[in-house]
């Protein structure tokens, strides 16, 4: 069920009437039930592997938390009987258990999930080295089963280390599973912020599903307005790349930054407004990203819910690990203090970029586009005192505006040139792209008319421009910590939906019918 | 609902109606006059049909119901329209039945609607918008245009908003006494007329520029699962129906079929194969003898295949032939057709 079609709106209309007036028992029960038949209109058989995560890793959950009580037992049972290295040896038994159960169903889910999105690339590459002729095989990739398996493991790991205690209800954790709005494209939830909302009273409050609405109207104009139209010409020039270089390549470029954060973040203000006509928040995915002044910013404010992720169960506990601190003893005993401290990060970095990369895509343009992201992170980490001492040598105000322009401007830069992996047909294709907006550069092409026949029309770069411009001051309004919502919100009840209204129509009166079925990009992972 | 106030609701209710109402003016204004309407009037205006057409644009311009009922002295519908792929005509079909009780349902069949997507846009709502509220409609709705991108339903003026320039124009037609009647004057077809029944007629003109071969070479693997599976619905409720079902492709010009040889004998192939299978009977008129009808590109007015209203009266008159030798139970295949 795509979020744009007429079969969503209707669904979400009919479970939002019934929600409120169901009592608080009911809502969520109610929330569980739209949020299989939600996933159920997209087959029966890619629904099994969505109970199959929720069952193993509820399982898990609750023989985590049993493995800690039985040890609580034992100790308790022998207190005063045992020595330390007695209740040593117990602990270490326990711990290696639950570690066992954590990795199992850890390889169990990431296994289903490597095996259904990656066996095609691994026989590919396969194919390539061995000279063999293995066939792909037709899995059937159910909806959103990234978004899904992050989320879970996630909370399994929580468990794991007691950040909270396991759900004991299927039926509840099967809500934080499965919730609906959030199902196809995140943003990935975390239990302790997610699963408690579900359970609150929630109560009809018209100006919450006003305030929900007014996102997805939003969502819908930056994907139908701007993404769809700006993919026409995206699609144009990235698939037939070797008719194009310089001026057009980087309209193009420039128009994927435009086309992939309005079809992301367009899709995020639509799922989030669903949810708040349930009154149920869901985490920030989003945050002024072009705004960011490196790379590394960029990343906490794009996806933020997949850097977080990868922030909090790859990163820390490969940064942390014994093997890292060892190696960055090694490095600081013979590279000194900082490469010492900062190449074990880097290397962590290295590895959350990699996975990155794999988690967009079985290609290795997405591996690229992953590395590529970690390279410039971690020499811009291992440079840092270079560039510190740069910084003091010429005397440069780092705080002060046309510095900080500098540094936006620069890491759109290293943003859009990652963008030619990401966008690019294949790893080659990136490649060439990007040699031929260097060797066919010229300023030329902004006047003879080549731009106008790239698929849009002069009124559609109007539009293109202007939506950006909307974008950019809601955006810069947002990042000096003013909330268009709020201040709309605080208007009087006609100049509101005066505004809405004109959202409204405008989706139909400038939107692009979008050249491809499928709906939102996100929604394919 | 304890936060419930009153004033705020009201007005939410009366933005929705206002929001209604701008809706329709808009598509009041843009959108023009087209003649899936007439047909359906056709359909729905009480008379009794025994055989209906169902199909593309080939169907439309190349079978003339009214010289088809001349042979057969039967009462005949052509429901073939241009964009009109397999799940509208299996609505359509449902259409038809709850209006009328055909004996015969004739099937028009271009491979090309099999192997490729309907264009999203305004042709994906074309039909629907114009049916009458009707179980078929309903079930339209909750078959197809559920799963459209939203504003196929709640805002198709979108699809014409650069038609502008015709406000003024849509507003006569529609306001006019001929749009009310269902008068197919109302209706612009370039070098050409409404024939009647759902036929149109093309002029024939001397020296046309016929265009360039565009046709969509046929590959198995192209065929979709949707196309298949609601041809199947089709042969289904024909059959609970007791209809009869029969399929047919309209003849292409043989300089057409010279130049995509192999592509046309594989889709006579995969199609006859297919019927069989259904036990469907399959007139592929790629295949009718020259003596029987003349594919010369004379009677074409492009390469895909568009007769013109002469070679669709000659195609008609031969269509109605074989209805009625079927229809009396002596139609023999070998004299109309050959394997060649």
């Amino acid at each position: 069920m795509s979020f744009i079609s007429m079969e969503f709106l209707l669904f979400l209309f009919i479970a939002v009437v019934v929600y409120y007036l169901l009592p608080q028992k009911g809502q969520w029960i109610w929330l569980l039930i739209c949020s299989y038949l939600f996933y159920l209109s997209s087959g029966i058989k890619v629904t099994l592997f969505l109970v199959v995560t929720t069952i193993s890793t509820f399982g898990v959950g609750l023989l985590l938390e049993q493995e800690d009580f039985r040890l609580k037992q034992i100790l308790k049972q022998k207190n005063g009987n045992l020595t330390a290295e007695e209740k040593k040896m117990y602990k270490d038994k326990s711990k290696c258990r639950k570690k066992w159960l954590l990795a199992g169903a850890l390889v169990f889910n990431f296994g289903i999930l490597a095996v259904l999105k990656y066996w095609n690339f691994a026989i590919d590459n396969w194919n390539i080295l061995f000279h063999t002729e293995y066939n792909h095989v037709n899995f059937l990739l159910p909806l959103g089963i990234s978004f899904y398996t992050f989320q879970s493991m996630g909370y399994l790991i929580d468990v794991y280390r007691k950040k909270y205690v396991p759900e004991h209800n299927l039926f509840r954790f099967a809500l934080f599973v499965s919730y609906f709005p959030q199902l196809l494209q995140g943003p990935i939830g975390r239990f302790d912020r997610l699963s408690h909302q579900f359970f609150e009273k929630h109560t009809f409050e018209l100006m919450r599903i006003e305030r929900g609405l007014q996102l997805m109207l939003w969502g819908f104009f930056k994907k139908m307005v701007l993404a769809d139209r700006a993919a026409v010409l995206v699609n144009q020039v990235f698939q037939n790349y070797e008719e194009y270089s310089g001026i057009a390549i980087i309209a193009a470029v420039l128009g994927y930054s435009l086309q992939l954060y309005a079809d992301f973040s367009g899709g995020m203000d639509v799922v989030m407004g669903a949810s708040e006509c349930f009154h149920i928040k869901l985490d920030q995915n989003f945050k002024q990203p072009y705004f960011a002044v490196s790379i590394s910013d960029f990343w906490h404010r794009w996806h933020i819910t997949l850097g977080t992720w990868m922030k909090d169960y790859v990163f820390y506990p490969l940064s942390l690990s014994k093997g890292m601190n060892r190696f960055g003893k090694f490095t600081k005993k013979y590279f000194g203090k900082h490469v010492g401290r900062v190449l074990p990060v880097c290397i962590s970095n290295l590895v959350i970029f990699f996975l990155v990369g794999v988690w967009h895509g079985a290609a290795w343009k997405f591996i690229a586009y992953g590395l590529y992201n970690g390279i410039i992170i971690a020499f811009s980490n291992l440079a840092a005192p270079l560039y510190q001492k740069a910084i003091a040598f010429f005397h440069i105000p780092v705080k002060s505006k046309p510095w900080v322009v500098f540094q936006i401007v620069r890491t759109f830069l290293l943003v859009n040139i990652g963008w030619y992996f990401d966008m690019g047909i294949s790893f080659s294709a990136a490649l060439v792209m990007m040699r031929q907006t260097l060797t066919g550069f010229s300023l030329s092409a902004l006047t003879d008319g080549s731009l106008f026949v790239l698929g849009l029309s002069v009124s559609d770069y109007a539009v293109l421009l202007l939506g950006s411009a909307v974008i950019f001051f809601v955006s810069l309004l947002k990042e000096h910590k003013i909330s268009v919502r709020e201040s709309i919100s605080k208007k009087p009840l006609v100049i509101r939906w005066a505004l809405y209204g004109i959202l409204m129509f405008s989706i139909p009166l400038l939107g692009q019918v979008a050249v491809v079925q499928g709906g939102f990009i996100y929604a394919q992972f | 609902m304890r936060n419930f106030k009153r004033k705020p609701v009201i007005l939410a209710i009366v933005f929705v109606i206002l929001c209604i109402a701008v809706t329709a003016i808009l598509n009041y204004i843009l959108i023009p006059s087209n003649v899936v309407r007439i047909n359906l009037h056709y359909l729905t205006n009480g008379e009794k049909y025994d055989t209906v057409f169902l199909g593309t644009s080939h169907g439309q311009y190349g079978i003339d119901p009214q010289t088809v009922d001349s042979v057969t002295g039967e009462n005949s519908l052509n429901l073939c329209m241009a964009d009109e792929y397999l799940d509208d005509t299996y609505y359509l079909l449902k259409l038809v039945c709850e209006t009328n009780q055909p004996d015969k349902i004739i099937y028009e069949l271009d491979p090309s609607y099999w192997m490729l997507s309907q264009h999203e846009g305004a042709t994906q709502i074309f039909f629907y918008k114009e049916f009458p509220f009707s179980m078929a409609k309903l079930e339209y709705f909750f078959g197809k245009i559920m799963e459209l991108d939203f504003r196929s339903t709640l805002a198709p003026w979108g699809y014409y908003r650069n038609e502008y320039k015709n406000i003024g124009k849509n507003v006569t037609v529609k306001m006019s006494e001929a749009y009310k009647t269902y008068d197919p004057s109302v209706l612009e077809i370039d070098a050409g007329h409404y024939g009647g029944k759902g036929f149109i007629y093309r002029d024939r003109i001397e020296g046309e520029d016929k265009g360039e071969f565009n046709n969509v070479p046929f590959d198995r693997a192209a065929i979709q699962e949707k196309a298949v599976s609601y041809f199947e619905k089709i042969v289904t409720y024909c059959e609970n129906k007791g209809i009869e079902l029969i399929v047919i492709t309209t003849p292409v010009p043989e300089e057409t079929t010279s130049a995509f040889a192999d592509s046309y004998e594989n889709a006579h192939q995969y199609f006859q194969e297919w019927m069989d299978a259904y036990g469907l009977t399959y007139l592929d008129f790629n295949h009718v003898r020259s003596e029987v009808l003349s594919r010369s590109m004379e009677g074409y007015w492009d390469y895909d295949g568009h007769m013109d209203g002469i070679r669709a009266e000659e195609f008609s008159k031969v269509l109605g032939t074989i209805i009625e030798k079927m229809n009396d139970g002596n139609f023999e295949y070998e004299e109309y057709f050959s394997e060649e």
